[in-house]
């Protein structure tokens, strides 16, 4: 290196307005991701165990149209729970702890972003992301078994792949900002990864041993929460012993709590106290 | 699109009556300001308040207290327009180090609302410029810290902002770095920026700064451009004498009464002294000759910011603790001078 004999030349152009840069933040999140090649093999995977035999399956044998039953069946699955979990550990593990270690925070701050327009940008990386393995393969899995239908009712149909989208979004968001919390609550990648994954089940454990004395204690693991909200979506009756109060609380609670907890976390780092 | 800030346009900074707390601790206190465009340096001791009053500029902080404009907008109220005005060098190390100096300073223009088809071009442009060559398109991570400090300063220029925050841009540098750190400043300054230099190396800053303002327990000290500040010290003169210390210390007093003595250190047979003298030195060697002491060297001591900064600190420092003396006198420090560094 040595003195540059290049002279500063200012920059005259049109700037994005504020919100389109929150999904810059996003898409660079989401090409940083896919670009993993652990995240990649994890993809292909899950994808592969949990839709492409489905998909052969299902569109080999014969049926009338798209029923509720099989969608709410594929999406109940332990196998894309735990895939998911997995998948929401890597992908958010260095969300936020790769700039708490860096200190990037006053990298997005000292421009027009805010906390809230980073953490959008975040979830909105992340969420792309998941949405890869959660809402494009069940939606995929929905059209071909529409497009294989022996029957005419193809509105009936459509109505599920519809419902299909909705149980697929909140499978995608249910997770992330739990993945976030655990993000923002240290610098090393690593300890997020194993956290996220480890309190789900230590959650699961605890709600095992408790549902014994109280049958509310099983709104306490995060696969059963899941589990009755997809059961909701589809429009099937809960469990009798399932209270539904309890569970849009938790539900709920899972979903803001933890970003809540991140946005105060991101807000004070940013204000550097 | 948004509206484009006036770029190329020197922007001033004011700052009126600004009171930021943190809890107990007074961090700004009744800090009023105006700050000119060009090289501006901001210099104050660990804990002064500079981090502080840049943080209320980028909008970080709203102050408990007075208003703060830059360019007539309030960062608080108008904070995407003003931060879209401004580059942000900090001091601690903040790159993203899994990318490498391409992708992570056009990330940062793009991030900066700078559309894609001119954030590249222009990263390789500012990348250029600080003289990251081929090693842009190696990882973050295994850059010395002058090449980080360049990637540090590209991307708080990378959307050609009107107004330059840097802090101790040329930390970990080596002296030839330095040196090209504070051309590349001057050069971005020559394209009408209001740039706000933050540093402790104050060689660099009075070879390249307009302006300085200087800050002490989140007060303004003073201010005023960089000539009339080192004109203070003017026909500040060294003296070295040896002599026997009793005769060395009639010396001293006759000085005293002659002239303003800004300090003297007597060792054994040896003083140092410093004075303001603007006449010649016959009368000095008069004394010398009358006190019989021998003085052996008798030059100009060349004025430096330095001198300014430490001079300027010890007179608030000492007015503090006066200050403090008197709204306490049962806590007054008996011996030393009050505040004296």
């Amino acid at each position: 290196m040595s003195i540059d004999p290049i002279r500063y030349k200012p920059w005259s152009g049109e700037r994005a307005n504020h919100f389109q840069r929150i999904f810059v933040i996003s898409k660079f999140f989401f090409l940083q991701k896919i670009k993993s090649k652990w995240i990649l093999l994890l993809l292909i995977l899950g994808i592969f165990i949990s839709t492409v035999f489905p998909i052969f399956m299902y569109s080999m044998m014969p049926h009338e149209g798209l029923d509720k039953e099989i969608m709410a069946d594929h999406m109940q699955t332990q196998i894309i729970f735990i895939f998911t979990l997995l998948l929401v550990a890597m992908i958010c593990s260095d969300t936020i702890s790769e700039d708490l270690r860096s200190n990037s925070f006053v990298l997005y701050f000292s421009r027009a972003i805010k906390t809230e327009s980073y953490l959008a940008g975040k979830i909105g990386g992340a969420f792309l992301t998941l949405s890869t393995f959660t809402l494009v393969p069940p939606i995929l899995l929905a059209i071909i078994i529409t497009a294989t239908q022996s029957g005419n009712d193809y509105l009936a149909s459509f109505g599920v792949v519809g419902i299909t989208v909705v149980a697929a979004i909140a499978n995608t968001l249910f997770f992330l900002p739990f993945g976030l919390l655990i993000s923002s609550l240290t610098n090393r990648k690593s300890y997020a990864a194993v956290g996220t994954f480890m309190i789900t089940f230590i959650l699961m454990i605890i709600s095992g041993i408790f549902m014994e004395f109280n049958s509310n204690w099983e709104l306490i693991d995060p696969y059963s929460v899941l589990y009755y909200f997809q059961e909701v979506i589809y429009g099937f009756d809960l469990p009798s012993n399932v209270n539904s109060g309890a569970l849009a609380a938790i539900f709920t609670g899972f979903m803001t709590i933890p970003l809540a907890l991140v946005y105060i976390r991101i807000h004070l780092k940013a204000v550097g106290k | 699109m948004t509206a484009v800030p006036p770029q190329g346009q020197a922007v001033t900074i004011t700052s009126n009556n600004v009171t930021v707390r943190y809890g107990k601790i007074l961090a700004l206190n009744d800090f009023t300001v105006k700050v000119p465009s060009g090289i501006v340096g901001l210099l104050g001791p660990n804990g002064a308040g500079k981090s502080t009053f840049i943080k209320a500029l980028l909008g970080l902080l709203r102050p408990d207290n007075g208003t703060m404009t830059i360019a007539g907008r309030d960062p608080s109220d108008d904070m995407g327009a003003v931060r879209d005005m401004i580059g942000y060098m900090p001091e601690h190390d903040c790159l993203i180090e899994s990318l490498n100096a391409v992708n992570l300073v056009t990330y940062m223009g793009h991030i900066s609302g700078m559309l894609k088809k001119d954030a590249i071009p222009r990263s390789h442009e500012v990348l250029d410029f600080v003289g990251i060559g081929e090693e842009r398109y190696r990882d973050i991570s295994s850059y010395s810290t002058g090449m980080k400090q360049r990637v540090k300063l590209a991307q708080a220029i990378v959307h050609d902002p009107a107004i330059l925050f840097l802090d101790e841009p040329t930390n970990g540098m080596d002296p030839q770095g330095r040196v090209e750190m504070m051309e590349l400043i001057k050069k971005i300054s020559d394209s009408d920026k209001s740039i706000m230099v933050s540093t402790h190396i104050l060689d660099d800053l009075e070879k390249a700064s307009d302006y300085i303002i200087i800050i002490n327990n989140g007060h303004l000290v003073t201010e005023g451009k960089i000539d009339e500040l080192l004109a203070k010290k003017e026909g500040q003169k060294m003296i070295k004498a040896v002599g026997q210390p009793s005769e060395l210390d009639v010396f001293l007093t006759s000085l005293k009464k002659a002239f303003e003595v800004r300090s003297a250190i007597v060792d054994g047979g040896q003083a140092s002294i410093v004075l303001i003298n603007k006449d010649d030195g016959n009368y000095i060697f008069k004394i010398g000759q009358e006190s019989q002491v021998q003085i052996r060297a008798y030059y100009p001591e060349r004025a430096s910011l330095e001198d300014v900064f430490i001079g300027t600190l010890d007179i608030d420092n000492a007015n503090e603790a006066e200050k403090t003396d008197a709204a306490s006198p049962g806590n007054k420090i008996e011996g030393g001078e009050p505040g004296v560094n």
